[in-house]
């Protein structure tokens, strides 16, 4: 690690230098081809990123059971991940606790099975608007590569979206995928190998963003009903970083904010329409919860959020209000006069919403 | 979910029942079901069922088992009711045995099924009573099950108000059977998508009413456009005003009407005399099903009822004697012959077959 932060020592901010440590999974070269067995990715045994996912609770899908068990047991999981690449694919192999193998059934109507999915944005790179986490926006559609235990193995799937509810299969998959749970550990192995290059995207860039989900059928989980990451960042091997995309990604990992004022600013101000936290007098429904925003929001993405959150609006989730000529309007007003240091400070303790207490980068090789 | 509006829909294709004269021979239910569900993951499926009432329906307490909208018209939490004990798996008899002498009985438990409770009614002897309940999808204006789909995979045919899943687009995510009060989408575990009443589209668009109408030996539905002043289920609906929806409470505005089932005869005392005024169906019972506009609607019957009993005219009973199918079903000219709109896709030439 310290080997690898030498080679941006040079220009790396406060900010750069606790990116890179916590956001960034390091893509590890293997000679190819890749395939998709989850029992043999362990025998490369390169670091694997230790990361936590929260259940999505922005938007509330109407199913009783699955509700209550999101209400009850909703908690942040955590994900490894270990990710490589030959010449022509990326494999991500993802390993996460379940303490029970679900599987889809051909003759029940009311079972779901344990589910992965990666995220990958279509268009990335400095000056480039990260999508929407949750499924992409308008304008910023995502690829969504989801893998699902089903009755008699893994059911791999490809799909493009650009908000929530247009998620499309595409018309040829290039996914191959395998899942694979250990009863002794209690725990699943998801590997997944998709192309490099793909007519619609290309991964041949030192920093790629991608995003993880996971679904726990013994929970009724499926769809929306998910445990979602932030936008992470893979960095490839043998690609050049664009320092100015780096900055970018970095912007507010320097951790410089004070959590006390912003708790204060977010208690005072925000929550009279958020619930966050302990701050929980806003009514139910009229704004987003800020609850699980330190694990599932970029720094940046919280920032844009604040300070412009019409420029960051997602159709279909509601609170915002939709001009006749398409142009989306949030509920929310900008606080875009908002001096630097209480944008600092609200940011910081947003990033602490939903982070249990242990979260560091797992230098082992065993989940 | 979706916060893009649905297109209006321009007409509504509507279905009166009328419970007075539906004496449950299920021959609606078989007509759907060897039409439509008795195949590839649809055999526990009942587009159309019909239950006694009083009884638990099918699957088992659907009434308890939430969706719709609440007051605020924001959707209700429901359930996605499970094979055992909500549906019953469907059993066969041993029938090749029991014909050589075996005692006929079930291949395999029943724990529940369609009309589970057949003629249990309710009451006591001599006053037991109950009456039967056909249910078919309501085809809602405000559908709660197109609500619900995250993926935007259900859609109200414009030109008739046909609520159809769009199988192409269904990932099998099941949150509209969930939202579905009438727990009338069901769940094809075979192929992970979701099914239900497609009101026979296919024939409707030839000009032919729904198969469960077309096929009821007690002529007791009505098939038409609401908009038609000269269908029977128009006249039945908003000029005379006798056919209710079901549960209207539920918020999902349905178009499937039904005329409540006269509540008479009188209970006999335990002389075995009538008490006057008294009635065989407690009324509140109907209301729970038809809200309150019930007693109303059975004052109406009751006159009109009358009025035939002296020799009078009565345009309303005419109506509901059913004397035709050619004036029960009114769907006028093919409706868009040979093309199906596909949700957002637009729409699709779909095969014409011996037009």
């Amino acid at each position: 690690m310290i080997a690898t932060l030498a080679l941006f020592a040079l220009a790396a901010s406060p900010a750069e230098e606790r990116f890179l440590a916590t956001e960034v999974i390091d893509v590890v070269r293997v000679p190819g081809p890749l395939v998709a067995k989850p029992e043999a990715a362990g025998l490369y045994l390169p670091p694997a990123t230790r990361m936590w996912l929260a259940p999505q609770r922005t938007v509330r899908l109407p199913d009783r059971d699955a509700n209550e068990a999101l209400d009850v047991l909703g908690a942040p999981r955590a994900l490894e991940v270990r990710a490589f690449r030959d010449d022509n694919d990326l494999a991500l192999v993802l390993e996460w606790r379940d303490e029970t193998e679900d599987r889809g059934s051909s003759a029940e109507t009311d079972r779901f099975g344990d589910a992965a999915a990666v995220e990958l944005p279509l268009a990335f790179g400095p000056g480039v608007r990260l999508p929407y986490v949750g499924m992409g926006d308008d304008g910023a559609p995502v690829a969504l590569y989801l893998q699902r235990a089903v009755e008699h193995g893994t059911l791999g799937r490809e799909l493009v979206a650009a908000g929530f509810g247009s998620s499309t299969r595409t018309a040829a998959s290039s996914v191959r995928a395998a899942m694979r749970y250990d009863a002794a550990k209690r725990s699943w192995r998801a590997m997944l190998v998709i192309p490099l290059v793909t007519p619609e995207r290309d991964l041949r860039a030192g920093l790629v963003p991608i995003g993880f989900a996971l679904w726990d059928g013994a929970h009724r989980e499926r769809g929306g009903n998910k445990a979602l990451s932030s936008w992470k960042v893979l960095r490839m091997p043998g690609q050049r970083v664009d320092d100015r995309y780096l900055t970018e990604l970095a912007w507010g990992f320097d951790g410089k904010g004070d959590v006390l004022r912003g708790k204060q600013l977010i208690d005072t101000v925000c929550g009279a329409c958020h619930r966050a936290g302990d701050k929980r007098s806003a009514p139910v429904g009229l704004a987003p919860p800020l609850d699980d925003m330190g694990l599932v929001a970029t720094p940046s993405y919280l920032r844009d959020s604040v300070m412009a959150p019409s420029a960051v609006v997602v159709p279909g989730k509601g609170w915002s209000v939709r001009a006749a000529d398409g142009t989306r309007t949030s509920v929310m007003p900008p606080f875009a006069a908002l001096p630097a240091a209480d944008l600092d400070a609200i940011v910081a303790y947003l990033r602490t919403l939903g982070v249990p207490a242990v979260t560091s980068k797992a230098e082992g090789t065993t989940p | 979910m979706t916060d893009v509006a649905a297109p209006p829909t321009s007409r509504q294709l509507a279905m009166v029942m009328d419970l007075n004269k539906c004496i449950g021979c299920q021959t609606c239910t078989v007509a759907c079901k060897t039409q439509w569900t008795n195949r590839n993951g649809r055999e526990y499926m009942y587009w159309n069922n019909v239950e006694s009432r009083p009884g638990t329906g099918y699957p088992r307490h659907w009434e308890e088992l939430g969706g719709g909208f609440d007051a605020q018209g924001k959707l209700r939490d429901g359930v996605v009711p499970g094979r055992g004990q909500d549906y019953g798996t469907p059993w066969d008899f041993n029938l090749e045995d029991a014909a050589l002498g075996a005692e006929l009985r079930a291949t395999q438990a029943p724990t529940h099924g369609p009309n589970w409770d057949e003629d249990a009614g309710g009451g006591e002897f001599p006053n037991s009573y109950g009456f039967y309940l056909p249910r078919i999808c309501n085809h809602c204006t405000n559908a709660a099950c197109l609500a619900a789909c995250p993926r935007g995979a259900i859609f109200k045919r414009a030109q008739d108000g046909v609520v159809l899943v769009d199988q192409q687009r269904c990932e099998g995510l099941r949150y509209c059977v969930a939202a579905c009060p009438y727990k009338k989408v069901y769940f094809n575990p075979k192929i992970s998508k979701s099914e239900k009443c497609i009101f026979c589209f296919p024939r409707v668009e030839k000009g032919l009413a729904p198969a469960c109408a077309h096929q009821c030996v007690g002529r007791i539905r009505f098939v038409g456009y609401l908009d038609d002043v000269d269908s029977q289920v128009h006249k039945l609906v908003h000029v005379w005003k006798v056919a209710l929806p079901l549960h209207a409470e539920y918020g999902t505005q349905p178009n499937v009407f039904y005329v409540p089932p006269l509540p008479g005869p009188p209970k006999f005392d335990k002389d075995g005399k009538p008490i006057e005024g008294s009635t065989r169906i407690p009324v509140e019972l109907l209301e729970q099903l038809f809200g309150p506009e019930t007693r109303r609607v059975l004052a109406t019957l009751e006159a009109e009822r009358e009025k035939k009993r002296r020799g009078k005219k009565s345009e309303l009973l005419d109506l509901l004697i059913a004397f035709s199918h050619k004036e029960m079903f009114r769907l006028g000219e093919p409706v868009a012959p040979g093309l199906v709109q596909l949700g957002r896709r637009g729409a699709k030439a779909v095969h014409e077959g011996a037009r």
